[in-house]
């Protein structure tokens, strides 16, 4: 697939990674997008086109390198965005595995004491997402929205080392655990909702993981110092 | 390469019965004792399965618990074979046991993920999933830091699991600690 611009159609971006659905549905994009342009759609839901398709880029392809493009969106719009994508874990997708775990346990032998310590890794791996979510709504994205009016381009970027990024390692662990040492019995259908869930946010979390990271991160640190 | 077949039980003729069933049904390469102290290092690496009574696993646990996976404890109780170790009750008809012994030598191919480890990688791996940190470890096991960082790039490349928490849980799942 080509990078996003304009000119490209919403339903070829769907139909070349059905997985972005999740990041339209952030910006009030849903199926049905009908003939819609990202510049059309833009107009319509009165969105930022630039900072729209960074976004999609950025989720989209690994490799693509926004830091350039961020540094000159405010740092309202990412916090905006961020948080939009904080309630989407924490509504739908954290829910979503956790309902899919829990018919797993339900429906697999009871001798599969695994699943159960898979699950209770999982409880972990929500918690440390949930404290970062609050710590996120509650500290960092009021105290950087105290200067609002502050853009990332009116202030040097100094590089910072990047979080630990703990909570996308035991992501990965537990999407191994299914992948490589699963045992026992269990109901196949639903063991490949958890992990096909696990990857959907695995992949969502390590792309958000680059914007709060390399650009909001150095850039509250900027702000702070001022 | 044939499955690698350790009995350890004190009664011969129960060893005798055990041997033949496991000769009648596969190519395995049998090693008999009357305990695992006898059991030298090199035949440890390259056993597949442990065949025991309750009381020999009773009594030499720190021995076999990191092997839970690929033990076999022979009980006088019916019970369900699919546990972790595996139970199989020497009271059960003719065709259920064979049937059993069957399914294990069929299935030992699900514990090379473990055997990949060496006897080194699972003693570091039992002592991080313990909590300790890579210095205890080093001093624990009378080596550098470095040759502890070494066995942990390893175990993560191999069992593709790198945090603290999920090489604790894969510890627990396979028996080298406990919860």
């Amino acid at each position: 697939m080509l990078l996003v611009n304009k000119e490209t159609k919403l339903s070829d971006i769907v139909i070349g990674d059905p997985t972005i659905v999740t990041v339209l549905n952030r910006f009030g994009i849903y199926l049905g997008v009908g003939d819609h342009t990202v510049k059309s759609v833009c107009a319509l839901k009165g969105l930022d086109p630039d900072f729209f398709i960074t976004i999609l880029n950025t989720y989209l392809f690994p490799d693509f390198f926004p830091e350039k493009i961020m540094e000159s969106f405010k740092a309202s719009i990412i916090i905006d965005y961020l948080n939009k994508t904080n309630d989407y874990y924490e509504q739908f997708q954290i829910p979503n595995i956790e309902r899919h775990f829990s018919f797993l346990l339900q429906k697999s032998n009871s001798v599969n004491s695994n699943l159960t310590l898979m699950m209770k890794f999982f409880v972990e791996v929500k918690s440390e997402l949930l404290a970062r979510i609050a710590h996120d709504r509650n500290r960092w994205f009021p105290e950087v929205l105290k200067l609002k009016e502050v853009s990332a381009h009116s202030c040097p970027i100094p590089q910072i080392p990047e979080d630990s990024n703990s909570i996308e390692d035991k992501i990965d662990d537990l999407i191994n655990m299914f992948v490589i040492h699963l045992k026992g019995d269990y109901d196949i259908n639903l063991c490949q909702g958890v992990l096909v869930a696990l990857f959907s946010l695995k992949k969502d979390i390590t792309q958000n993981n680059r914007i709060r990271n390399r650009i909001l991160k150095p850039l509250s640190e900027v702000l702070s110092r001022q | 390469m044939s499955t690698q077949v350790t009995i350890i039980l004190p009664n011969v003729l129960e060893t005798i019965g055990l041997r033949h069933v496991l000769e009648e049904l596969s190519t395995v390469s049998i090693n008999c004792l009357t305990e695992p102290s006898s059991l030298l290092t090199d035949a440890v690496d390259k056993t597949d399965w442990y065949i025991t009574n309750e009381s020999i696993f009773l009594s030499h646990l720190a021995f076999f618990l990191p092997y839970k996976d690929k033990t076999v404890v022979l009980t006088q109780q019916p019970t369900q074979f699919g546990t972790t170790p595996r139970l199989l009750c020497v009271n059960d008809a003719e065709e259920a046991i064979i049937s059993s012994i069957g399914r294990l030598l069929n299935s030992h191919e699900e514990t090379h993920s473990q055997s990949k480890l060496t006897q080194r990688e699972i003693a570091v791996l039992k002592l991080v999933a313990s909590g300790l940190t890579n210095k205890m470890i080093a001093d624990n096991l009378n080596i550098s830091i470095n040759t502890v960082l070494t066995h942990r790039k390893n175990i993560t490349a191999k069992l593709g699991i790198k945090s603290v928490s999920g090489l604790s849980v894969y510890a627990i799942m396979n028996g080298i600690i406990t919860a």
